[in-house]
């Protein structure tokens, strides 16, 4: 092949040339990153119009196959439902006698502000991570649509990560699942402050690792863990997960716990991007969210 | 060359497009098979390193718009691959079906090894053997069995233009 094509290019050169290119993107992104996000932009145009068709195709294909078995699916679950409906109403009753405490307990954390109060606007997830590492996922609304970077996005009533990088007709969130994502979060009763690490390894197997709890934490198995006041890209308030697990981390100074994050990550359609970015000093760089 | 380009880049478009859409047409056993490596590989062996590089280079080009942090890394990672394999293409016949095999699983392996290596051991992310049996050794078997698929479809595709091309210069 060498002998054949040594008049034209030979496939070295071609290599080399298109190595030096990378490497001048590299560096024009590492020190220059906003004179290229037209290029981002070009694919955004181009790309995001395919990926929305190509979803509402499958998920067609696949509501229809749903139907079927969500038929006989409901009527069981009728049966189920009308079970579950007597004993609520016995615990609604108790829930009705907590209610007071509870009014008064707010009012001590100054908690009251929930997340109902931020202002939100719905994205569809329209493309995921390329590869089994990373949990990354793209929806389809971008500056244009007032998406801003650092944005809260949540699905149902539980956090599920963060914008990272915003084009004007898309942005890219990374999920609280992901490897290299570490979320400060608090204990709702206690109010302890702990680190969410998120894990691909540890997620296959359901849960997600929190860690530097305070050793005299009171944590108990079934407190609700929600993003911390102090945290610098989260807003204050909103439910990570409940806690399964709880135990003294192997030097003793710490404990350890496992939450079963509220979100179900592997069906994610449909989003919520919080409208609204955190204000706050980076204190301490080395931690990142 | 011009109708080669035309088809290298439908190709790389729909093998992205398929990769990552979100409801996973190509799923099995929570694994998504690495089509856009498989593409590379397959050019790469049917007409050696010059056209895998520039292919290869488009396809990393692609996810790092979409999911990279910066613009070249996947880009880089994809042209080497593309130019490594190219070298494979002295040893292939057109008959020949367990070096494309080979090869692709060999590829897909070495990839996630990697990207284990580089974007998770480096940080102390230290379950080896647990990313080997859940996402390592599924991704490469997988993903060859896709590959085989898109070479069968490529097969004569890239034929038929070879054949054009030299009608066109005679």
């Amino acid at each position: 092949m060498k002998y054949k094509r040594k008049k034209e290019l030979s496939a070295k050169h071609v290599l080399s040339i298109f190595v030096a290119i990378c490497v001048l993107l590299l560096a024009i992104s590492t020190f220059a990153g906003n004179r290229i996000a037209f290029i981002s932009n070009i694919a955004g145009v181009t790309i995001v119009p395919m990926q929305k068709g190509i979803n509402s195709v499958g998920n067609g294909i696949v509501s229809w196959k749903d139907a079927k078995e969500e038929n006989e699916e409901l009527r069981k679950e009728n049966e189920e439902l009308n079970a579950l409906v007597a004993a609520l109403k016995m615990e609604n009753q108790n829930l009705s006698q907590d209610t007071y405490k509870l009014k008064r307990l707010e009012e001590l954390y100054k908690l009251d502000k929930k997340y109902s109060d931020y202002k939100k606007t719905g994205a569809n997830v329209i493309s995921k991570g390329a590869g089994n590492w990373f949990d990354i996922f793209v929806i389809d609304k971008g500056s244009k649509d007032g998406i801003k970077k650092d944005m809260n996005v949540i699905a149902g009533n539980g956090l599920v990560g963060i914008v990272y990088e915003v084009s004007d007709h898309y942005a890219k969130v990374r999920s609280l699942i992901n490897d290299t994502s570490m979320v400060s979060a608090m204990v709702l009763s206690t109010q302890d402050n702990c680190i969410v690490k998120g894990s691909t390894e540890t997620m296959n197997k359901g849960y997600l690792e929190v860690v530097y709890l305070n050793k005299d934490s009171k944590i108990k198995k079934g407190d609700e863990l929600v993003t911390s006041n102090i945290s610098s890209k989260f807003v204050e308030g909103i439910t990570i997960g409940t806690v399964t697990k709880v135990e003294k981390s192997e030097d003793g100074l710490t404990k350890t716990g496992r939450i079963e994050p509220v979100v179900d990550f592997q069906h994610l359609k449909e989003v919520l991007v919080i409208k609204e970015v955190k204000e706050t000093v980076v204190l301490d760089e080395t931690i990142k969210e | 060359m011009l109708v080669r380009g035309i088809f290298y880049t439908i190709a790389i478009i729909v093998s992205f497009l398929l990769q990552t859409s979100v409801f996973e047409f190509l799923k099995l056993a929570d694994t998504v098979p690495n089509v856009m490596i498989s593409l590379v590989v397959c050019i790469a062996l049917m007409r050696g390193s010059k056209e895998a590089v520039p292919v290869g280079f488009f396809c990393g080009l692609l996810i790092d718009i979409f999911y990279g942090n910066v613009l070249g890394q996947y880009a880089l990672l994809y042209a080497i691959i593309g130019y490594v394999n190219g070298f494979f293409h002295r040893l292939y016949f057109e008959d020949d079906f367990m070096l494309p095999l080979v090869v692709l699983a060999g590829n897909a392996f070495v990839y996630d090894l990697l990207i284990y290596f580089f974007f998770f051991l480096l940080r102390g992310r230290l379950g080896f053997w647990y990313f080997l049996g859940s996402i390592i050794i599924p991704e490469a078997l997988y993903t060859a069995i896709v590959a085989l698929v898109v070479y069968r479809i490529l097969l004569p595709i890239l034929g038929k233009l070879a054949e054009r091309e030299k009608r066109g210069v005679i």
